[in-house]
């Protein structure tokens, strides 16, 4: 299609439905209009279209592949790298419930303009159209897929809910950055105040910063890179329009300028040159060449016995953690050292000292164990915790690692060992009680440890790292897949771009992954060499998130060559189960680390997951958090009322001082 | 490609742990049983394509945890399913207490058309039965749902549990289909109660 230079479609995006209550009266009935919405600059003034097919649901066709094969694909199949325009016929078949009744959609595509004239009253009644400068708000709503509302300025109009069953509002999002500022409300994050380019333009830099203080810091923490990336394009659209000048209305920019004005200021940066749309994307920070590492040998018996004294204090203990790192220990250390990586043992204790605290830790035990145990029958039976607990740790100590000649078998000791001390566990910790994944979390401890006490209170300093996964909010697993997210991100924006296409950016599919680090993924031998590896603490903090990182990069080009979807995606990770080489994942996992640690501009949020510069932060200061100076600027900081003179995004979650530029400009994204 | 499936079911199926769910799953989908048993963590699927009334049925049947403290994550599967499968133990009192609270969650959280039915699955342990089939049947009947008692282990019922809610599903299509495909209609499809009412903790932390 020849583009009109006064017409011109900057995003469209197909599969947006309206669910329109259809007044039936007696039982709640939806009528749902699928259509697409478009981006359109018309002479200069930027329209959003929406637009139903020209039949939504062709009853015809509906639940009716079999007549066209070719016509059925899974739900969020459809191919990444197929352009959201475009404008060939799109098929797609919903596996879920409520869209059933809409598995084949029927698409002739409307013309631009006043062809929609000829479509039939009932269709039209959907469509709408309105300019950008009437917008007031866009919110933002998730409920399986993400859903929009407009608000205009004129109150008195209301718009249909827009529905992207098939994906594509955060990139109907960033579009409409480029024509107009969006802010967060400062009452509802999910609620984007709308003012447009050329409001922008007279908008000073505190306009800008009042935008980021809103929520800011609690914003980056969550998703540093939606934030740091929408802030950006503001800051993009700012200097646009400081460029353009009296050269109105025409959205030709000068992409070389900007990009050399930006690449100046804000170094490491790739600037992305649409000539076409006229506007730039900062597409990624540049990560450099992943370094090659080996792995080691395993820690021997004769090098943990050197680095004993004669007390039995544990010597040189940087070295011999890193030694463990590289290679992990030989099986005969295991029984030992692990009660030192796991700070059961301290490092500089002496043998003697040991002894005791083993002593004390032993009647602690039997204490605790002593409470269960003594618990009548008719005790129990008014006691539903301590019943349930029981019962979730009976049918869980039936069904862990059962093939493992320790756990096998019926009247296999290993299994009344598992579950005294999965029962004294929940005395010690009784608000926690018992959740499934914690048997998992134990049974190797006691596989190795061949002893119900050190097993005992090796799983207890286990827990204190995993605690937070298994709390009534799972609050952990919460945290750390927002953290994988911003990690692989920052690995490689397509692949993530292609997990959100798939309605897969929750990384639900890491699920098990975390909560019971990998132990169901790898034989288990290898979970005795992950989890030693892991304890040791390096080579950065959160090394298990790399380890997901290491296996997805090596699973990447497969779920994006095969076009997985939601469900593929999800089958294809369950089933890497028993089908990765350790050494190969660690080694791909350290890798990882080095390189991005060895990049210059990153962002605050990932040397935070990763623990690069914990020393850095300064306590008390809101700031701080995404403050801390960096060694590239030494500039000393600004008061933050001096953030008010400019800010500027950089697009990676980092607010930095330069002392490249003699304004005092800050860096806030 | 030639496509293999007329239509394409998503089934989930719930209950609290250790009633059976993945063995069922397993013995329907794998038509064997597996001694050595492993608690479910996360969610996962299995497929198998049946055949009903000529139409070739693919049945996606999601597997979930059943730990209550689970319920953040399994929820959010329940929204686009068209069948669950409520399971309890017949030989677990418990567990068939808890159907009620199973029930609450389905309808708090899927689609209210979703079509239910309920197993008292290990009736091959008959000597260690704590609930009657009659009590079975009577929560069943007092719901409205079918029911059915199934062994994953003697392979008893498990087939005609699956078939028979997938027959449900298809009759539930084929009314609706033809409730909105009235002759000479070309209009718009009326979805009774499309929307979920679900939420989600972990999808709240985007944008």
């Amino acid at each position: 299609m020849a583009a009109d230079t006064s017409h011109k479609v900057l995003f469209e995006q197909y599969g947006v439905f309206i669910h329109a209550n259809s007044g039936d009266g007696c039982i709640e009935q939806d009528l749902l209009v699928s259509g697409s919405i478009r981006l359109v600059d018309k002479d200069g003034e930027v329209l959003v279209e929406y637009r139903p097919l020209e039949d939504s649901v062709d009853p015809s066709n509906m639940l009716c592949a079999g007549k066209d094969s070719s016509s059925v694909m899974e739900w969020g199949q459809s191919p990444e790298d197929r352009p959201h325009h475009g404008l060939e016929a799109q098929h797609s078949y919903e596996t879920e419930w409520d869209m059933v009744n809409a598995v084949s959609f029927k698409k002739k595509t409307c013309s631009n303009g006043e062809g929609a004239l000829n479509h039939s009253h009932e269709r039209n009644r959907w469509a709408f159209t309105f300019s950008v400068g009437d917008l007031s708000s866009v919110t933002v709503k998730m409920d399986g897929w993400s859903y929009l509302f407009f608000k205009l300025k004129e109150a008195s109009v209301s718009l249909p809910t827009l529905h992207f069953h098939q994906g594509g509002s955060a990139e109907f999002l960033d579009s409409l950055r480029r024509c107009a500022l969006l802010r967060e409300s400062p009452e509802d994050e999910r609620c984007l105040l709308v003012s447009t380019a050329n409001r922008a333009l007279s908008q000073s830099f505190e306009n800008l910063l009042e935008d980021n203080n809103f929520g800011l810091v609690h914003k980056l923490k969550k998703d540093p890179y939606v934030t740091t990336l929408g802030g950006f394009s503001k800051v993009t659209n700012y200097l646009f329009d400081a460029f353009r000048g009296a050269e109105e209305q025409q959205r030709r920019r000068p992409p070389e300028e900007v990009a050399d004005l930006l690449g100046e200021v804000i170094p490491g940066l790739e600037i992305n040159q649409q000539e076409e749309s006229g506007f730039e994307v900062i597409t990624r920070i540049d990560l450099g060449v992943r370094p090659e590492v080996q792995r080691g040998e395993p820690l021997s018996t004769e090098q943990w016995a050197e680095h004993q004294d004669t007390e039995g204090r544990i010597l040189n203990v940087p070295h011999l953690k890193q030694v463990i790192f590289k290679g992990g220990l030989c099986h005969m250390l295991r029984k030992d050292v692990w009660k030192f990586l796991l700070g059961y043992f301290p490092w500089d204790s002496t043998l003697e000292e040991r002894k005791a605290l083993q002593r004390a830790k032993t009647d602690e035990y039997f204490r605790m164990k002593l409470q269960w145990k003594s618990v009548s029958e008719e005790q129990e039976r008014r006691n539903s915790r301590l019943r349930d607990c029981k019962s979730l740790i009976e049918k869980d100590v039936n069904r862990t690692d059962r093939t493992n000649r320790f756990y096998e078998g019926i009247d296999n000791p290993g299994l009344v060992l598992l579950h005294d001390i999965l029962m004294t566990y929940c005395m010690f910790d009784f608000d926690l009680g018992y959740v499934q994944g914690m048997s998992d979390l134990l049974s190797p401890l006691l596989f190795v440890m061949e002893n119900e006490v050190e097993a005992f209170w090796c799983f207890v300093s286990f827990m204190d790292q995993m605690h937070q996964n298994f709390e009534e909010q799972m609050q952990g697993m919460k945290t750390q897949l927002v953290q994988l997210g911003s990690l692989l991100r920052l690995l490689d924006q397509k692949f993530w771009n292609y997990l959100e296409s798939q309605d897969s950016g929750f990384l639900y599919f890491c699920f098990r992954w975390l909560l019971i680090r990998f132990k169901r993924e790898l034989s288990f031998h290898d979970v005795l060499r992950l989890w030693e590896v892991m304890w040791t603490g390096l080579p950065c903090q959160n090394l298990h998130l790399l380890v997901c990182c290491s296996i997805l990069d090596s699973e990447k080009q497969k779920i994006m060559e095969e076009n997985y979807g939601f469900n593929e995606i999800l089958k294809h990770v369950n089933e890497l189960s028993m089908k990765l080489d350790i050494e190969e994942v660690l080694r791909k996992a350290e890798a990882i680390c080095l390189q991005i640690k060895g990049c210059k501009d990153l962002p605050h949020s990932v040397s935070d997951i990763l623990g690069f510069n914990t020393d850095e932060v300064t306590a008390g200061d809101p700031w701080s958090e995404v403050t801390a100076p960096r060694k590239t600027s030494p500039a000393p900081s600004p008061s933050p009322t001096d953030r008010g003179q400019g800010a500027f995004a950089n697009g990676h979650g980092l607010l930095r001082e330069s002392s490249q530029n003699g304004c005092g400009v800050s860096f806030v994204s | 490609m030639a496509k293999t499936y007329d239509y394409l079911f998503k089934l989930l199926l719930i209950g609290d742990s250790g009633v059976g769910k993945t063995c069922l799953l397993f013995r329907f989908s794998e038509d064997a049983f597996n001694t050595t048993f492993i608690s479910t963590i996360g969610i996962d699927f299995k497929i198998r394509t049946i055949e009903l009334d000529g139409k070739k049925i693919k049945l996606q049947i999601w597997d979930t945890a059943g730990q209550e403290r689970f319920r953040t994550i399994t929820t959010a599967y329940y929204r686009g399913a068209m069948g669950i499968m409520l399971v309890y133990d017949i030989t677990n009192e418990k567990s068939f207490d808890n159907i009620k609270n199973w029930i609450r969650n389905i309808e708090e959280h899927a689609s209210s058309d979703v079509e239910r039915m309920i197993l008292g699955n290990k009736c091959d342990m008959n000597d260690k039965r704590q609930v009657s089939r009659e009590r079975g049947e009577k929560l069943a009947i007092d719901y409205g749902i079918k029911f059915l008692e199934t062994s994953a282990k003697s392979s008893i019922n498990v087939e005609e549990s699956f078939f028979t809610l997938g027959r449900d599903i298809m009759t539930r299509l084929n009314r609706k289909m033809n409730d909105n495909n009235p002759p000479g209609g070309g209009g718009q499809v009326k979805i009774t109660e499309s929307r979920s009412k679900k939420n989600n903790f972990f999808r709240c932390t985007l944008l």
